[in-house]
């Protein structure tokens, strides 16, 4: 069983010296969890920090597969990252981009190219594989951000608003997706309220399946909401 | 076993028509047909794997309490369920090789073709250039050397600063891979060219081979270390600016520069001063960029929003 163990784990983001994100004592299994709030509360910075981008300001971040620890490089073997903005190197291929990820994240040789391919139809990209990154639109883009971070078929995958630039179909396939893939893996998914549900819902009863909800205020963890309870 | 679960699973082994047999009276046919009619709205989907094991997830921690032999046993029981999904605890580690590539493919055909004809150009340059006489104190190879170092370590390392370069970090491979992946081949490949023209140049003179080759050797190491030094403080733009800036000034200004003029060749009344000062400089290029990489302080410094490296 794989979880995510957070003890006094904070993150502090170099390009704003004045915000740091508070202590989050947290242990996730596996499952759903929406990361929300407003514009600045921390949800990005959370993700970075637990995608290994920004350095640990404090605490004990550790990834437990049946009890174990797993070492800093195997922990990031098994996460995977979408990240809220646009990540490619434009002169590559949808397929080259992909390949080069993939080897990047140590998949096996042998199996990048089924990996791919399943990848490819999943999300909608096996038309567009010969187009370089930079000719996709937005929408395709994210795609293919949420495509490069289930190459390694991660057991935490950590994405950052996946909805953004996404039609209501894509939404609603996506939110489909994430809540069946929820049950394979820990899934944090970075998310602004607004732009998924109207004020007077609750957040969970607009998700489909089981989720959690985790919301950040002001670089706090005010509340984790378990919408099974 | 928890309390909860326990009055559960007796509930659920209870059978009512053993219990009080002979008491429940028979259906009617149509009690029997609105069944029926009702039935199928109170019939959900038999429950995926996903959602027995998310359902064992939310029930384990109601076992914390029980004993050793409980927990053993549904230990076991979660383990065959879960089977499928099990991973190996470490994946097969992949030698240093397996990151080195993929980035060394990053670099265009056009990017190796351009660097061999620049090489060359300049090889070819060398017997107009002394033709002319000029007392400019350095050669076409060793003007070429720097200038094409800093452009491929800047161009290697365009990723640097943006969001690509954000998610790089968050692939198994340290800092310090990121740089050498990109740098080391880049200067092998540049001094094994250089070697090589370096060979032709001097198949004459074979005595002269090592001085001209320091010629070259120094300032290519200086400027590649120190581009990727700079890079690291004010990007890639702005380090590849402020190294052609240097590298424009010691061609205008040469021996007025003493031994500060990395760029001289073998004719430079300040050769073995300049070489010597750019050795160290470049030692002390590398110290920093060691220094550096093993505390991975090697955070993005300023990273635009949307887009890609271009």
């Amino acid at each position: 069983m794989t979880r995510l163990v957070m003890r006094g784990v904070s993150f502090r983001h170099p390009a704003a010296k004045d915000f740091r994100l508070q202590p989050v004592d947290l242990t996730l299994s596996r499952g759903l969890y929406y990361l929300l709030g407003g514009n600045g509360s921390g949800k990005t910075t959370l993700l970075k920090g637990l995608a290994g981008i920004l350095p640990l300001a404090g605490g004990d971040l550790r990834l437990m597969m049946d009890n174990k620890p797993l070492s800093r490089e195997a922990y990031k073997r098994y996460m995977g990252y979408s990240p809220q903005e646009v990540s490619i190197h434009p002169q590559l291929t949808v397929c080259q981009y992909l390949k080069y990820v993939a080897r990047m994240r140590l998949v096996p040789e042998a199996g990048i190219a089924r990996r791919m391919e399943e990848l490819l139809q999943q999300f909608g990209l096996s038309e567009a594989v010969n187009s370089k990154t930079c000719q996709l639109s937005a929408g395709m883009k994210k795609r293919l951000m949420l495509a490069q971070a289930m190459l390694a078929d991660p057991r935490l995958l950590l994405v950052d608003e996946p909805f953004a630039h996404l039609d209501i179909e894509g939404q609603g396939l996506l939110r489909s997706w994430l809540s069946e893939e929820g049950g394979r893996r820990i899934i944090i998914a970075a998310h602004h309220p607004a732009e998924h549900w109207r004020s007077e819902e609750h957040p969970a009863d607009c998700l489909t399946g089981g989720c959690c909800v985790l919301m950040l205020k002001d670089g706090r963890l005010q509340e984790c909401r378990d919408s099974f309870d | 076993m928890d309390e909860r679960l326990n009055s559960m699973l007796k509930e659920l082994q209870q059978d009512p028509a053993a219990e009080a047999p002979g008491t429940y009276e028979p259906w009617t046919s149509e009690e029997q047909q609105r069944l029926a009619v009702l039935l199928p709205r109170y019939t959900v989907a038999s429950p995926t794997r996903q959602m027995t094991a998310a359902l064992i997830d939310r029930v384990l921690p109601l076992l914390d309490d029980a004993s050793e032999a409980e927990k053993e046993l549904f230990d076991r029981q979660v383990a065959a369920v879960n089977q499928k999904d099990r991973v190996p605890e470490e994946r097969p580690t992949a030698g240093y090789w397996r990151v080195f590539i993929p980035q060394l493919q990053l670099l265009s055909v056009w990017f190796w073709i351009g660097s061999i004809l620049a090489i060359g150009i300049s090889i070819l340059g060398m017997e107009p250039f002394a033709a002319l006489a000029l007392p400019l104190h350095t050669n076409p190879v060793v003007l070429t050397a720097p200038l094409l170092s800093l452009g491929a370590v800047a161009y290697a390392c365009r990723s640097y600063g943006t969001p690509m370069y954000e998610l790089e970090l968050s692939f198994p491979l340290s800092p310090a891979q990121w740089v050498m992946g990109r740098v080391a081949a880049i200067l092998a490949c540049y001094i094994m060219l250089f070697s090589v023209a370096s060979l032709v140049l001097t198949w004459d003179d074979p005595a002269q081979i090592l001085p001209f080759t320091a010629s070259w050797l120094v300032p290519l190491c200086l400027y590649s270390a120190a581009t990727v030094v700079l890079l690291m403080r004010w990007g890639t733009m702005g380090a590849t600016v402020v190294m052609l800036l240097l590298w424009l000034g010691q061609t205008l200004l040469r021996e007025r520069l003493g031994p500060f003029f990395w760029l001289g060749d073998l004719s430079s009344p300040h050769f073995v001063s300049g070489k010597t000062t750019g050795s160290l400089l470049t030692l002390l290029a590398v110290i920093y960029l060691v220094y550096r990489l093993r505390g991975s302080r090697m955070d993005a410094p300023r990273l635009p929003t949307g887009g890609g490296v271009s």
